[in-house]
């Protein structure tokens, strides 16, 4: 490579342009004032993944919903006449080997799938968030023990502890529900656990501290408002998870008391038959990987809409 | 990359060429493959079928199975019995262990008393549920007390050698299915020198195990296969006609029937959702597995105690539908406590002998249940359905009665969705149930090995059912010598407890298998061992 | 290194420790609360199964178990099997089972990293394009959707429809048999990999240091050869780490797809048949593999980046 010196160049007269006049300086323009949370949607509305993965919640949800309500079949009736017939027009999905509509077994188990992870999303939400905050917030000693404690759980794999909490207990909903509610929880006691400890040292805080606030005033009106975008996105999250742990204790045969139906339990039975009958399966499980993909998609346009700087690059 | 991907494909392919030609071998050999694993080849621990295969493979017991299932002496060459039928003397054959040691009478005697010694789950056949070997009940309460066994105590169990080849077996009370008993693995005989050198390893490996059957062990790995082949000084060797045997552990149905088809392998359990692809197949058998489903009611509930509630739910039962559009595995609906097949007399079955006590009435059972519900002055009732969740098919007869029952009016169901384990030893138990879905395979060929179950304090009678008429029929049973007038009371006792409605009998199990066509002989019991694979052979 | 580096770890090996101790009494706790023995068989009369109980020691106090069974693990021995395999050390099945779930692991964990790495570098140099769009739809796909329904569905096409696969595993033919579960479970490792190196290797490739390596002149296939791979995949091996663990919980329904004698399907079937020692043996392994997992996780941060320790000990 050859040297260069300054003095080698020369400046055209072209070289450079004027900017100035294209941009009226002299007038200051001011954005209108509009809500946070339109800003939010208009970020969430943005983000094609996302609206697509709300509309099939959406239309996931109104099925499961409605389905069952409607439809001339139950989903317990068994008809032995009409046993495992191929979709058709009077059986969108088939039926099954007790001769039971799968259309609606599918959208009915959809419900409880959606019923358990809701639950149990509002209660780890609950759990999770107050020990986050007590721990985050209090700190010291309690800090520490709570700390262990989560760590301790946490080293747990999530499956063993349910698989054996399962067999403690008898199957139903309620089991699985409070199985989930004795994992689930941890994530989102640390993400609290860490926002908490991030936020409680701010100015505001410190100001409202000063000006004599109670703890309780200081946890609900300062810190809580300002974390709240995390603690949804982490909700969010853990949906998808709860309906996947559902369908992994019904496939290890630990599920819901027949004749009740879950996407778990479906796809479990219909893998028995996947030889014969492969559509009694294919359906549930396409039902449960859109269900689970949306939550994802949705949750990750919920995360940047909500908090533009954690976007990833 | 391309290459990388060639290499790998290449080298797939090689190792899965390897496989296949692996699993062909020269010589005739039979492979059967099923969901079950050989938990163990020691006879005085083993409570499981295919267990049993496996040493009934290996090992002959004083009676043995003929190509037809029926029981011939086998390492007992002959024996008497005594005129108040409560000795046994039997004359052993000349044959050889795989050591090439003798079979002696002693080691009969080391067996048995090995078996009371280490508490084998099968110990109890030695006591009055079973053969009632002279001192077998009093040695196992002893242990139960938590008193160690001396040798001298072990002397008191009623089997002696008199010498090298005659061995002597008092028993408590007379037994009509004493010869039965004696092809059970419970009743084989152990090497005394060779277990007690191998010591805690004996029967763990295919190498710690002796052989004085039709096959020898040659290979054992868990989880995946055991390989016998042909013992060539086996005593009946000539009617042995294949060379070798592989039980593959194939834990899932759906494997067993594509392996099947790719002729992995020659037999296959399959269940009821493939039986559709398979059912107008030459290769589709089905065989009756001896076990009775059947509802366990309890009668400390007043729900229950209610004979038209009893009825109601026997009579909305269609068993037959159940059966055959569900299962379709070759079961049968129940029509008594007692299966088919299970205890004969003269040629003549319990069964065909027995009414039918079952039928399927909807109508009728309405009417029962609107009684019932009137006498208990209740508009409705709901009733607890107890199952087991890990105890296939009980989840499909769970969602079936379910429905059955739905269809009631006046009856709610609620179902308790629980584990085996935890459905007998905590549940049944402890009366915590209200219908209970439960099953029984018999202990041997007699009609008592079910009967038994509906006397007042026997443990597993968990509903409580108590009627002094049945305990009455039953004693006399018990007391009876003459085995033509024993069979008609048995048939009689029957009938108390069905009219009683005592339990509800719903279906015997069948089981679905694939058997290649060229495949003959192999000996299928619903009771004890249930594969024998001695006279298999192949054309 | 110096010494406060040893300090650290020493306290990380010792929560690890007492964590791993707490677990065991736990397990030990829970499994004690299953209802039922060991021997299920309706056929064992009462004082039968007391004797058996007492043969295996069943009977004694909890605590009296608890130490036997404490001490007797410290030398290597878990005990034996009372149900599924009887009388047979639960070590040796338990390292058979776990044997062949690392392997697994293992393998989807390759396969998927190489498929990832490659997926990632393809999509960071076509940013925009149909391969960026491409890797990203995977790892969408990956991440969302669960290892057993990837396995379910490979088993209908490639096993049921195509019957190019058999659809189950068998020891006797290994490797066939091995692909559907090792794809399946290799899914949500090329979905997180492909992610992450994207990631990595865009921002590597906008660093100063690349613009240098231009500015001089360098082919473009040389720059990326041996200036960006180097520096992009070296974080990438940190999440091979935490990945595997996930993974390892992935097998469990996996296994019981595909008919794998591994951990996960002897847990399983130890709980159903009661086999305490089993339970116990094959939960510590999970939990064993997963604490010195995360230890060595938290080690290497604080090897490579001594202010995550300091966070740490704050």
């Amino acid at each position: 490579m050859e040297d260069y010196e300054l003095k080698d160049f020369e400046f055209n007269e072209n070289d450079f342009e004027l900017v100035g006049e294209q941009v009226d300086i002299t007038k200051d323009e001011v954005e209108p004032f509009h809500p946070g949370w339109k800003d939010v949607v208009k970020r969430f509305c943005k983000n094609k993944g996302a609206v697509a993965g709300l509309i099939c919640i959406l239309l996931i949800v109104c099925l499961s919903i409605f389905v069952p309500m409607v439809s001339s079949y139950k989903f317990d009736a068994i008809d032995t006449a009409s046993a495992n017939i191929e979709p058709n027009g009077a059986h969108l999905f088939g039926t099954d080997e007790y001769g039971r509509d799968l259309f609606v077994r599918c959208w009915q188990g959809t419900r409880i799938s959606l019923f358990i992870a809701v639950v149990a999303v509002l209660i780890d939400v609950l759990i999770g968030m107050v020990y986050g905050l007590v721990s985050g917030f209090f700190g010291g000693i309690l800090d520490g023990i709570l700390q262990r404690f989560q760590e301790i759980m946490n080293s747990i794999p999530t499956l063993v502890i349910l698989t054996i909490l399962l067999t403690v207990m008898k199957s139903s909903l309620f089991t699985v529900i409070v199985a989930l509610m004795f994992t689930e929880w941890i994530a989102m006691s640390r993400i609290t656990r860490a926002q908490v400890l991030k936020v409680k040292e701010e100015e505001y805080v410190l100001a409202s501290r000063t000006l004599g606030s109670s703890s309780f005033r200081l946890i609900f009106r300062e810190i809580v408002p300002n974390i709240y975008g995390q603690l949804i996105i982490m909700s969010m999250m853990t949906i998808p998870n709860a309906i996947f742990y559902e369908a992994y204790l019904a496939f290890v045969g630990l599920g819901l008391a027949v004749p009740q139906a879950s996407l778990g339990t479906l796809i479990n039975d219909g893998f028995n038959s996947i030889l014969v009958y492969p559509y009694m399966m294919i359906i549930p499980a396409i039902i449960l990987a859109i269900l689970m993909l949306s939550f994802n998609l949705c949750g990750d346009g919920l995360r940047d809409a909500l908090d533009p700087t954690m976007k990833e690059r | 990359m391309k290459k990388i991907i060639s290499l790998g494909l290449c080298l797939a392919m090689i190792l899965s060429m390897v496989g296949c030609s692996s699993s062909k071998s020269n010589g005739k050999s039979f492979t059967f493959a099923s969901e079950l694993e050989i938990v163990t080849m020691d006879s005085t621990v083993s409570d499981d079928g295919m267990s049993f295969n496996a040493m009934h493979a290996v090992i002959d017991g004083l009676m043995g199975l003929d190509k037809d299932g029926k029981i011939v002496p086998a390492i007992a060459e002959s024996y008497k019995l005594s005129d108040d039928k409560l000795v046994y003397t039997y004359k052993l054959r000349d044959t050889k262990w795989s050591n090439g040691d003798k079979v002696t009478a002693d080691d009969f005697v080391y067996a048995w008393q090995r078996i009371i010694k280490n508490a084998g789950n099968y110990a109890y056949m030695l006591g009055s549920d079973g053969a009632a070997i002279v001192g077998a009940d009093a040695l196992m309460e002893k242990q139960s007390n938590g008193e160690a066994l001396t040798d001298e105590d072990m002397k008191t169990l009623g089997v002696k050698a008199i010498d090298d080849t005659t061995l002597e077996v008092k028993v408590e009370r007379p037994c009509s299915y004493f010869d039965e008993l004696m092809t059970f693995p419970c009743y084989y005989p152990i090497n005394r020198k060779f277990a007690e050198a191998q010591g805690d390893k004996y029967a763990k490996k295919a190498d710690a195990v002796l052989s004085n059957g039709a096959f020898k062990i040659t290979s054992w790995e868990l989880g995946t296969k055991a390989v016998f082949e042909k013992n060539p000084d086996y005593w009946n060797k000539d009617a042995v006609k294949i060379d070798k045997l592989t039980m593959l552990l194939v834990q899932d149905p759906k494997t067993a029937a594509a392996n099947f088809d790719s002729k992995y392998n020659d037999f296959a359990i399959i269940n009821s959702s493939l039986v559709d692809k398979y059912k107008n197949k030459p290769e589709y058998k089905t065989y009756s597995e001896g076990y009775l489903f059947y509802l366990q009611l309890n009668f400390n509930k007043d729900t229950i105690a209610n004979m038209n509630i009893r009825k109601a739910l026997s009579y909305a039962i269609d068993r037959t539908d159940f059966a055959e559009n569900i299962l379709k595995d070759g079961s049968k609906e129940a029509d008594g406590f007692v299966p088919t097949g299970l205890c004969l007399n003269d040629g003549t079955d319990f069964r065909s002998k027995a009414k039918d006590f079952t039928s399927f009435d909807l109508a009728k059972a309405q009417e029962f249940l609107d009684a019932g519900l009137k006498e208990l002055g209740k508009d409705s009732i709901t009733l607890q359905l107890l199952y087991g969740t890990d105890e296939s098919p009980m989840d499909q007869m769970a969602t079936y009665l379910q429905n059955s029952f739905s269809k009631l009016k006046g009856l709610n169901i609620e179902m308790v969705a629980t584990t085996k384990k935890d459905r007998i030893y905590n549940k049944q138990k402890n009366r915590e149930f209200e219908v209970a879905l439960t099953r029984w395979g018999p202990d041997y060929g007699d009609a008592t090995t079910y009967l038994n179950l509906m006397l007042d304090g026997n443990a597993n009678n968990y509903g409580d059912y108590k009627s002094d008429a049945y305990m009455k029929k039953m004693d006399e049973v018990k007391a009876s010598t003459d085995m033509s007038k024993r069979f008609d009371q048995m048939i009689e006792a029957e009938e108390i407890a069905m009219n009683d409605y005592a339990v509800v009998p719903v279906f015997e199990k069948g089981s679905s298998v694939l058997i290649r066509s060229n495949v003959k002989n192999l000996v299928h019991r619903p009771v004890g061992v249930p594969y024998t694979f001695n006279y298999v052979e192949l054309d | 290194m110096d010494k406060s580096m040893f300090r650290y770890i020493g306290r990380r090996i010792l929560i690890s420790v007492m964590t791993l101790f707490i677990i065991l009494t736990v397990l030990f706790v829970m499994v004690k609360c299953l209802p039922g023995t060991p021997f299920n068989d309706e056929k064992l009369s009462e004082g039968q199964r007391a004797i058996i109980m007492a043969k295996y020691g069943l009977d004694k106090p909890v605590l009296v178990q608890y130490v036997t069974y404490i001490k007797n693990m410290v030398t290597g021995d878990f005990g034996i099997s009372y149900a599924l395999y009887k009388d047979l050390p639960v070590s040796m099945l338990v390292i058979d089972a776990a044997k062949i779930s690392f392997l697994l692991g293992i393998a989807a964990v390759i396969l998927g990293s190489i498929i990832g790495i490659i997926l990632g570098i393809v999509a960071a140099l076509h940013q925009n394009h149909f391969w960026d769009t491409f890797a990203t739809v995977i790892s969408v796909l990956g991440v969302a959707i669960p290892s057993f329904v990837f396995a379910l569905l490979l088993v209908i096409f490639l096993g049921v429809d195509l019957q190019i696969l058999p659809t189950t595993y068998s020891s006797e033919h290994r490797l066939m048999t091995s692909i559907i579960p090792v794809l399946a479970l290799s899914m949500s490792v090329i979905a997180n990999v492909a992610r992450f190196t994207r990631t990595e290797m865009i921002s590597v490739l906008n660093s100063e240091y690349i613009e240098l390596v231009k500015a001089k002149g360098l082919s473009r296939g040389k720059i990326i050869r041996s200036h960006c791979l180097r520096n992009s995949l070296i974080p990438v091996i940190t999440i091979l780490g935490p990945i595997l663990v996930n993974l390892m919980t992935g097998t469990m329904v996996v296994e019981q797809i595909c008919g794998i004698p591994g951990l996960g399907k002897l847990l399983i079937n130890s709980i159903r048949a009661n086999d305490y020692n089993i339970i116990l043996a094959c939960s510590f392994l999970y939990s064993l593999m997963y604490v010195v997992m995360m230890l060595i996780i938290d080690i290497s941060y604080g090897i490579i980046d001594p202010r995550i320790r300091l966070a740490k000990e704050e």
